[in-house]
């Protein structure tokens, strides 16, 4: 049997995706340990599990290096990867949203060159350029992004936002939803094929795990 | 200014010889294949007037493809697909002469896929066009021409996925998807979005068992079960004639006893305004990505002048050629190859290069100073099996590589069994 490999997104996504598949039977506990290492392996089951940065598990996947992956809907929006997107997970919950100072809600339509700062470029370029109809100015960020508009970079952002706190503390307030964001189980499309047996299994056995309420969020 | 003399340019590579000739191998195989099947080869230009891609899409949309201009200042293009140049040459000069028309090619195509991509711009596709042909039995020779070839080059273990496009269309239709959302919902029926089609599905109001069918496309793949969960009285006519031409086709391959090689997924859904019926994906081990694809475009050679039906496959060269080096597939064993060591101005070397030549062998010429063993130095370091040295009176000195020695007399020489 062939090693089905899974890549997972470093951190919180991770830690929840590995009580997922410890309740379908994977045993990925090996990754509990604090260790250094970036690759795990199932050899009952014939898995491997690969810990990589969120923004590259789509590529991961779409080239096949990992058959599965395991990541935010904000990710994949972002990298727009050729991809089956299997299920939603439910966890890891937030919004895609534009926000910026209240006193800008009524003026988002009317200003002339609005510059939008995110890390989610792309996610911004399509939502302004495609479903808005608007010209604007993408300005790419890598972090606290939330900065921008409080130094006059930009007049809005377009980030994730959990709870609004950080958004709150720094006087901006989301002006416009532009979806909902949560963990996704994506699929190589050849592995969709190639393994679709084993791939269907994992996908019956959390889609259960799921129904049953899932795991902490 | 950076100098990039000494780069190629993003998204093209060199061949070096070994890599060239793995490759090489892999498109005559190809193309023996197509011609054993009756398909006759056509060359078309790598340069296109940029207008004969103005109704496509998706992968050869006008951003994929390289632009630039002719002295009068009109739009070319680098030819992003083979396909849409062989209907333009079907269209335009077929004129009468009889139909089917078999057609095959092997030939590199341009797109560009931007630069965080490490897609290749530039890749050779071997493929099959049958132009004048519709129907399942058409459908089916294609896919069977695809399973024969793929074997035939080597790889073994894939899949030929087969889908139908009008089923889809069929239930837009009854569904009363507007253009955008069909569009939309495409794109999330080829992602399996299963979240994003039930979004889209909740702003209609129609037929719910039409509904629930949308909603299950992303699931209606697999064997030949597929077509019995897809089917529903309730479908319309395009939906339902989608269906029964899937079934013919899959029989058809079926009684080839092919079966094994092909599945079925109603959710494949790619360049739906290109295809008009049958669609294919090929995979395989080792590759992320389709080694194969094509489908039934009944209406493009319409663009170029004349109504034609027509069903065709592409093979990407590059991606087989990727799945055998991963899969670890011996390429055919290179012919045998010797190195010719001659004295200075003996006029019987070529006569005798010839022979060795004719016999089968590869022959090359040593062109360096010093002896035999010189020679034989320069055979190992080349990967050359074995050096070749005339004597007097016609006969032939052979030092091997590994150590053998061994005299081919002139009588053997001139018979010519070598090998």
């Amino acid at each position: 049997m062939k090693y089905l490999t899974i890549a997972l997104a470093k951190g919180r996504l991770a830690e929840i995706s590995m009580d997922l598949f410890l309740k379908i039977g994977l045993d990925c506990s090996e990754m509990k340990e604090k260790t250094r290492k970036l690759i795990f392996a199932d050899e009952k089951n014939k898995i491997k599990f690969i810990l990589v940065k969120a923004a590259d598990v789509p590529t991961y996947v779409e080239y096949g290096a990992a058959d599965i992956g395991i990541v935010g809907k904000d990710t994949l929006l972002q990298e727009g990867r050729n991809l089956y997107e299997m299920i939603d997970l439910g966890f890891g919950q937030c919004r895609m949203c534009v926000c910026g100072p209240l006193a800008m809600k009524d003026k988002l339509d009317s200003i002339n060159d609005l510059r939008v700062a995110s890390k989610f470029t792309n996610v911004a370029r399509s939502y302004f350029f495609n479903e808005k109809g608007r010209t604007v100015e993408i300005i790419t960020l890598q972090g606290s992004v939330e900065l921008a508009p409080l130094v006059g970079l930009s007049e809005v952002i377009v980030d994730i936002v959990e709870t609004g706190k950080t958004l709150r503390e720094n006087g901006l307030d989301v002006l416009e939803t532009i979806c909902d964001i949560s963990a996704r189980f994506v699929v190589n499309r050849v592995s969709m094929k190639m393994e679709r047996e084993r791939i269907l299994d994992i996908v019956q056995k959390l889609k259960g795990v799921l129904a049953e309420g899932g795991v902490e969020n | 200014m950076p100098d990039y003399k000494c780069h190629t340019p993003e998204g093209v590579t060199d061949y070096l010889p070994d890599e060239c000739m793995a490759k090489n191998q892999i498109e005559q195989s190809l193309q023996t294949t197509f011609y054993s099947y009756g398909y006759r080869r056509v060359q078309t230009p790598v340069i296109e007037y940029h207008d004969i891609y103005a109704a496509a899409s998706g992968d050869i949309s006008s951003e994929k493809l390289f632009k630039f201009f002719d002295p009068q200042g009109r739009i070319l293009a680098l030819r992003g697909d083979i396909t849409t140049s062989i209907a333009r040459m079907m269209g335009t000069k077929w004129g009468a002469a009889p139909l089917p028309a078999r057609l095959c090619y092997v030939a590199e195509a341009f797109r560009y896929n931007g630069s965080s991509s490490s897609l290749p711009s530039e890749f050779t596709q071997a493929g099959i066009e049958l132009i004048g042909a519709g129907g399942a039995a058409a459908d089916a020779e294609i896919i069977i021409v695809a399973i024969t070839a793929l074997l035939d080059a080597g790889i073994s273990e894939f899949q030929i996925d087969i889908g139908q496009v009008s089923f889809f269309k069929g239930l837009a239709g009854q569904i009363g998807l507007s253009a955008e959302d069909t569009e939309k919902m495409c794109t999330l029926i080829d992602h399996k979005d299963s979240v994003g089609i039930a979004e889209v599905i909740a702003k209609y109001s129609a037929d719910s068992e039409i509904k629930d069918l949308m909603l299950s496309i992303p699931d209606l793949f697999g064997g030949e079960e597929v077509l019995s969960c897809a089917d529903s009285p309730r479908l319309n006519a395009l939906s339902r004639s989608a269906l029964s031409n899937l079934r013919q086709v899959y029989d058809i391959i079926k009684g080839c006893g092919l079966e094994t090689y092909i599945s079925l997924d109603l959710g494949m859904l790619q360049s739906i305004d290109y295809y008009t019926g049958v669609i294919f994906k090929g995979f395989t081990y080792g590759v992320g990505f389709a080694i194969c694809g094509g489908g039934r475009y009944d209406a493009l050679i319409e663009n170029f002048g004349a109504d034609m039906a027509a069903v065709g496959l592409a093979i990407s060269v590059n991606r087989v050629l990727a799945a055998m080096q991963r899969q670890k597939k011996p390429l055919a064993s290179p012919i045998t190859h010797i190195l010719l060591w001659t004295d200075t101005a003996n006029a019987a070397s070529y006569d005798t290069g010839q022979k060795l030549r004719r016999a089968g062998l590869i022959v090359e010429n040593y062109l360096g100073e010093g002896d035999t063993e010189a020679a034989l130095a320069y055979a190992n370091a080349h990967g050359i099996g074995a050096v070749a040295a005339p004597l007097p009176g016609g006969s032939l000195q052979m030092l091997y590589c590994d150590g053998r020695r061994r005299i081919i007399t002139a009588a053997e020489l001139e018979g010519g069994d070598l090998l």
